[in-house]
């Protein structure tokens, strides 16, 4: 007989999701499911509005990475308008789109995942969480909210708004940096390399205690995707895309993104709103691929910045191939964490940075514009079609989550065949089922372009279908 | 004597958005530099290095509705930290919360007051009810009439 158990309420993840373990009649895992529950229809809704209004609305799918919005949705309409961004506003873009990265990375890592790497899966659920660890390590805590406090800085005096800011705009950005801003942002960079690179030390150092989540947690052979440079190095907003295999040989170079339907489909299944990209040529489901902060330095040969170069060389070091574990999302995010301080840094001290050059105007152009950059959790597609007055006809967005969803269904699936003893259901159990999900950092309001709140739940199912425990968490 | 006003809430959102409103309408009013008027949609830990550096915190909210209250209406409470913890980061952060974070990672927590206002509606539209309209300037003397009466201290 079939069982089921289903985890209602994934907690410490941006958005709501249920997670449905089937049992077989020998009483193990046979399947696992991630539902994401929820809808809300922008792809339809923007339709029948102006293109220009597009980065403001599509940024409201997220209050954690609207930036990422604001740039794929204003790279799609740089290609309506058809014209040249000025360089300074590119600069200026990419800085923004790192403040993003590192605040939201931030908020994974500290916030969100540290207090299971530091207090034990297993601990109390009550105090296991960001206030939990104020007492015993009170030094991570304040790193955490001062690494993220700096990313929301850099947003915040970039645009004047931490949260949806309209500053990134169709042609560039609606105005220019000035100079104390610049130099404001300059001063406090000692201070934040100092921080990244001593949680970098204490994580890599305690890497052992972390052995077994790194062999159980969504690891096995995939795709990884992800933008590079022409020379191969890691690439945040221009770019072309990379595919690289498990063994980490090339499987396709410098794939435009505008092309992205000849080689990203997007399948869809009965269990959940969230759709399941897959690389075309390798069909579905062989086809499944990881974007993010791991795919990115798997595909990446360099960063570009002297330290995180240095750091990425080790990072390398962790597999033969391609580094396989979705445990290592959080070595990575701390990756880039250091690289977007480092980037920062070298954006800010270009000679024309304070340039008042920073938009270009034009009317409609071209009926269709692609933007493809990549956000916190990977790469960001939009994709819109209008008429000769602007008007959206047509709207497509791929978001980072949703490429992720085949390879974190399948990782949940492992770590319930791994963890999961219906005999003896137990919180720390289902807590290992959530992690998975947490190295992922799904923002599944964003994914699936939904409206509500995140929380998770599960529940275990006999094989008749009829419901045999269940755990709830907001 | 540094002191912070934090005013808060959610102006997509009706009257959630009185304490921003509130605060901005404050900003100009205030002359001292000692004063840091700061606006936010919630609360978050981020806000907590800037609560530890300040003497006096002062947050404006509006506030549901409960028995007996009508809209509108304006209450004025003290604050403590927290003493227990919460459960988790929600997007319901709390300024006891906040001010326990305070002190237990930099030391110091802010003596603090809350202003809040009773909303008439959190319905999706810009703009105040009438209710909170014609608290808005009242709030902003009262908000006024604490700072001075800190002043004098």
């Amino acid at each position: 007989m079939t069982q089921k158990i289903m985890i209602e309420q994934v907690t410490r993840i941006e958005g709501h999701a249920k997670v449905s373990i089937i049992l077989n009649d020998d009483g193990g895992v046979q399947d696992a499911q991630v539902h994401v529950t929820q809808v809300r229809g922008f792809e339809k809704f923007v339709q029948g509005r102006p293109f220009y209004e597009m980065p403001s609305l599509t940024a409201r799918t997220c209050g954690i990475c609207p930036v990422s919005h604001l740039i794929a949705s204003s790279k799609a309409c740089d290609q309506i308008l058809a014209v040249r961004v000025p360089p300074t506003a590119i600069a200026l873009r990419r800085i923004i789109n790192l403040g993003q990265i590192i605040q939201s990375h931030a908020l994974n890592f500290f916030y969100l995942s540290s207090p299971d790497l530091l207090l034990g899966m297993d601990g109390d659920p009550v105090k296991r969480n960001m206030f939990g660890m104020l007492d015993k390590h009170p030094q991570i805590v304040r790193d955490g909210v001062r690494l993220r406090q700096f990313g929301q800085q850099v947003i915040e005096r970039l645009a004047n708004k931490r949260i949806h800011p309209a500053w990134i705009v169709p042609g560039g950005v609606a105005s220019p940096l000035e100079a104390a801003t610049r130099d404001q942002i300059l001063s406090e960079i000692p201070e934040v390399l100092t921080i990244i690179n001593r949680t970098l030390d204490w994580y890599k150092k305690s890497l052992n205690n972390y052995q077994e989540y790194i062999r159980t947690f969504a690891n096995f052979p995939s795709l990884f995707m992800g933008l590079v440079t022409k020379e191969g190095r890691l690439e945040h907003y221009h770019g072309n895309l990379r595919v690289i295999t498990a063994r980490g040989s090339m499987l396709a170079d410098q794939l435009a993104p505008d092309e992205y339907e000849s080689f990203i489909g997007e399948a869809v299944e009965p269990y959940t709103y969230l759709k399941s990209p897959y690389y075309k040529p390798l069909g579905y489901t062989d086809g499944m691929y990881r974007v993010g902060p791991l795919a990115r330095l798997n595909v990446a040969s360099e960063c570009g910045t002297p330290q995180a170069d240095q750091e990425l060389a080790e990072f390398h070091c962790l597999d033969k191939g391609a580094v396989l574990s979705s445990f290592h999302y959080h070595y990575a995010r701390l990756i880039e964490i250091l690289y977007g301080i480092e980037r920062i840094q070298q954006l800010l001290n270009e000679p024309d940075i304070l340039s008042e050059n920073v938009r270009a105007h034009a009317s409609v152009n071209n009926y269709e514009g692609i933007g493809v950059s990549e956000a916190p959790r990977g790469t960001l597609f939009h994709h819109y079609k209008v008429n000769e007055d602007g008007i959206i006809q047509s709207a497509n967005l791929i978001i980072a989550s949703g490429n992720n969803n085949l390879a974190m269904n399948k990782g949940v699936l492992q770590a319930a065949r791994y963890y999961v003893h219906p005999d003896k259901l137990t919180e720390g159990m289902l807590n290992r089922v959530e992690a998975v999900i947490r190295a992922f950092d799904p923002c599944l309001a964003c994914s699936t372009h939904a409206d509500g709140h995140m929380a998770l739940q599960v529940e275990l199912f006999a094989p008749d279908g009829s419901l045999l425990d269940s755990l709830n968490r907001e | 004597m540094k002191i912070l006003i934090l005013g808060y809430g959610n102006t997509l959102r009706k009257d959630d958005g009185l304490g921003v409103y509130a605060a901005q309408t404050l900003s100009p009013l205030v002359e001292s530099s000692d004063v840091e008027v700061y606006t936010c949609q919630q609360l978050s830990p981020e806000l907590s290095p800037m609560l530890a550096k300040a003497d006096h915190a002062v947050f404006i909210d509006a506030a549901t509705t409960s028995s007996g209250e009508n809209p509108g209406e304006i209450h004025t409470r003290s604050l403590q930290p927290r003493t227990t913890r919460p459960s988790g980061i929600t997007h319901h952060f709390d300024p006891e919360t906040l001010l326990a974070m305070a002190e237990s990672l930099y030391g110091h927590a802010p003596q603090a007051v809350l202003f809040s206002v009773t909303a008439a509606s959190f319905e999706l539209d810009e703009g105040l009810s009438p209710e909170a309209t014609a608290a808005l300037p009242v709030l902003v003397e009262q908000v006024q009439e604490y700072l001075s009466a800190l002043g004098e201290k």
